[in-house]
């Protein structure tokens, strides 16, 4: 039972600010940001690939989670000067990055196995001490995302998702809007990734593939078994952050109990899919009643 | 709520109870060695790889031996909750097959030995694991030699990769080689399958055969390459016995059997007392080509010249129609 929930923390720890970032596209600015598959790849590899080259970790990640803003700076740009749908000026970024980031990584696949990383020593030390360091530093990641939420500025940004043309007639510039709201989410992605990397031991030019459909599932059954149960408004974004750790934590847990069971990979996902659609369910019934 | 609850706990339960099962511990003397298989893609050569593995693990250990194979489906985040799983069934040796899988194991297991299979990996990677590797590659210069053996008037070849890690250098050595030999080599790379029918659409006229290295991606989709060359009468090469089984002419390889063999035979040396990265990178060097008499044909190729030629260099011929049935072993 420890070992299951170990196993579902620690898978679920390193994706938690990729989870944050779907949950601020799809949940704040309601737009379904493809770009995220591109700009997990985009943090890992450019963590990897500075760190390979002797730089520090630290302002390795820097550097990563500036990528990643760029990305989606440029995604909101084609939505704003493009006129591009949301969803495909996701889709396009993502497809571009695919170029970048081979040429950034300058090969598929960079190996971190022999790499100082952030976790690196921490991990050498003890394998306790090294998840410590990760949760300390998604935890930061989390506050940081909190304290944003909370402000004015988050407060913009729900206002941008839910009705952009009011925000407009009322004197705020929704480019900007727009544009810190897709760079923050695809920070948040690049963060996931770089973390990612560090963690597995490499970053690969195909870990990204199905990054967001996970997230987004996670975040919609996360979102459907807590949103439902808070009803004071001032804990709105708490709640919306709880249901991403959530949605994400479950998901890992009845995948990591499905693998238990010894069921064949190739039904995992269709029981997967199963079991999330019985949670969804219950909780619709649930949001429904009088 | 409460049916919320219900349902949570009944799902709960089931995962639960499937959890912390005893393993075989009816006999504590006969407690069996618990070797993880970790194969990252459904693929044929996987298969044959896992084979020679348990086969010769079985039948040279002493103790009994249970194989625990998982089977990721190409999905990074089910590799890494598998590999987590057998963590947590206190596996005594991991054998992860293809590079990226090792990466992430040698990452996450410390404590327990590794060997990985059909893994290409930087020394350096070793340090601070229990890292042993099998590396399965030939080198391209190896192929083109035995092309140019095989083919000396011909001088304009393509080759068809995916980007992937193990086989961009492997590129660059072949389009070098072909050139100390006056041969031309074009490359065109795929990132995803459904480029490969584009490419194989828009191959120069002047190709005089197709070269495929041992290239998962690539290989996946060997039958639309093949239908290509059987249309143009051009030779199809690869370097691997799966893909002349599925169309391709010949291709000068290693046995994937072989692979698991000499894994086995690694694995055994670290369950007798060995440090895994005291035992050096084992190269697979018994070569074999293997040909495919029809596809042969269908190409218009001469299968007396391949023959002619692997003898020559005391390369072990292997008809793969008369290996279809069983393993190639």
């Amino acid at each position: 039972m420890i070992g299951l929930l170990l196993a579902t923390l620690t898978q679920s720890l390193t994706l938690i600010p990729l989870a944050l970032g779907i949950n601020l596209s799809y949940t704040l600015l309601r737009a379904t940001d493809m770009t995220i598959d591109g700009s997990f790849v985009l943090g890992a590899g450019v963590f990897a690939q500075l760190s390979t080259m002797g730089i520090s970790p630290f302002i390795a990640f820097l550097v990563a989670l500036t990528c990643g803003a760029l990305a989606g700076t440029f995604t909101a740009f084609l939505q704003n000067g493009g006129k591009v749908d949301p969803l495909l000026a996701g889709i396009l970024t993502s497809f571009i990055l695919y170029s970048v980031n081979m040429a950034i990584m300058g090969r598929p696949n960079i190996n971190l196995l022999n790499t100082p990383t952030l976790f690196s020593t921490a991990f050498a030390h003890s394998t306790t001490l090294g998840w410590f360091s990760v949760a300390l530093a998604v935890g930061l990641i989390v506050v940081a995302f909190y304290t944003l939420l909370q402000s004015r500025f988050g407060l913009c940004l729900r206002a941008f998702g839910d009705n952009p043309a009011l925000l407009s007639r009322q004197g705020y510039n929704v480019t900007y809007l727009r544009v810190a709201g897709f760079s923050l989410n695809n920070l948040l992605a690049a963060a996931s990734g770089a973390i990612t990397a560090q963690i597995i031991g490499y970053a690969d030019i195909g870990m990204g593939v199905g990054m967001t459909l996970v997230g987004i599932g996670a975040i919609v059954l996360g979102q459907h078994l807590i949103l439902p149960l808070v009803k004071k408004q001032y804990l709105r974004a708490g709640s919306e952050l709880l249901a991403a750790f959530i949605g994400i934590t479950l998901y890992f847990f009845i995948l990591n109990g499905l693998l238990r069971l010894n069921i064949n990979p190739i039904y995992l996902k269709l029981l997967l899919g199963v079991l999330l659609a019985l949670f969804l369910r219950t909780a619709t019934q649930k949001a429904s009643l009088p | 709520m409460k049916r919320l609850l219900a349902h949570f706990s009944l799902v709960t339960l089931l995962l639960l109870s499937a959890c912390d099962k005893p393993h075989n511990t009816r006999n504590p003397a006969q407690k069996p060695i618990q070797i993880g298989i970790i194969i990252p893609i459904e693929h044929p050569a996987m298969d044959e790889i896992t084979s020679g593995f348990e086969d010769t693990l079985s039948a040279t250990l002493k103790q009994p031996v249970k194989f625990q194979v998982m089977r990721a489906q190409g999905d990074i985040n089910l590799q890494r909750a598998m590999i987590l799983q057998l963590q947590n069934k206190n596996i005594d040796l991991y054998a992860p097959i293809a590079t990226q899988p090792t990466e992430m194991t040698a990452a996450m297991i410390k404590d327990r030995p590794i060997v990985g299979l059909a893994a290409l990996l930087p020394d350096s990677a070793r340090e601070h694991s229990q890292l042993a590797l099998v590396d399965d590659e030939i080198t391209p210069t190896q192929i083109i030699q035995f092309i140019h053996a095989v083919y000396p008037l011909k001088t304009q070849f393509t080759l068809v990769y995916s980007n992937n890690d193990k086989i961009l250098p492997q590129v660059n050595e072949a389009v070098a080689a072909g050139k100390t030999l006056g041969i031309q080599i074009n490359t065109r790379m795929i990132t995803a399958l459904p480029d490969l029918y584009s490419i194989a659409q828009s191959l120069s006229p002047q190709t005089q055969g197709i070269i495929v290295l041992k290239d998962v991606l690539v290989v996946s989709g060997i039958a639309t390459l093949s239908k290509t060359a059987n249309e143009k009468h051009i030779a199809l090469i690869s370097a691997d016995d799966g893909s002349v089984q599925n169309g391709s002419g010949f291709a000068l390889g290693v046995k994937e059997y072989q692979i698991g063999v000499e894994g086995a035979k690694v694995a055994l040396n670290i369950l007798q007392g060995t440090h895994a990265t005291d035992i050096p990178v084992v190269k697979m060097t018994n070569l074999s080509v293997f040909i495919n008499p029809e596809a042969l044909t269908a190409q218009g190729q001469d299968i007396q010249s391949i023959q002619e030629q692997a003898e020559k260099q005391h390369y072990a011929v292997v008809n793969v129609s008369d290996a279809r049935l069983g393993a190639v072993k």
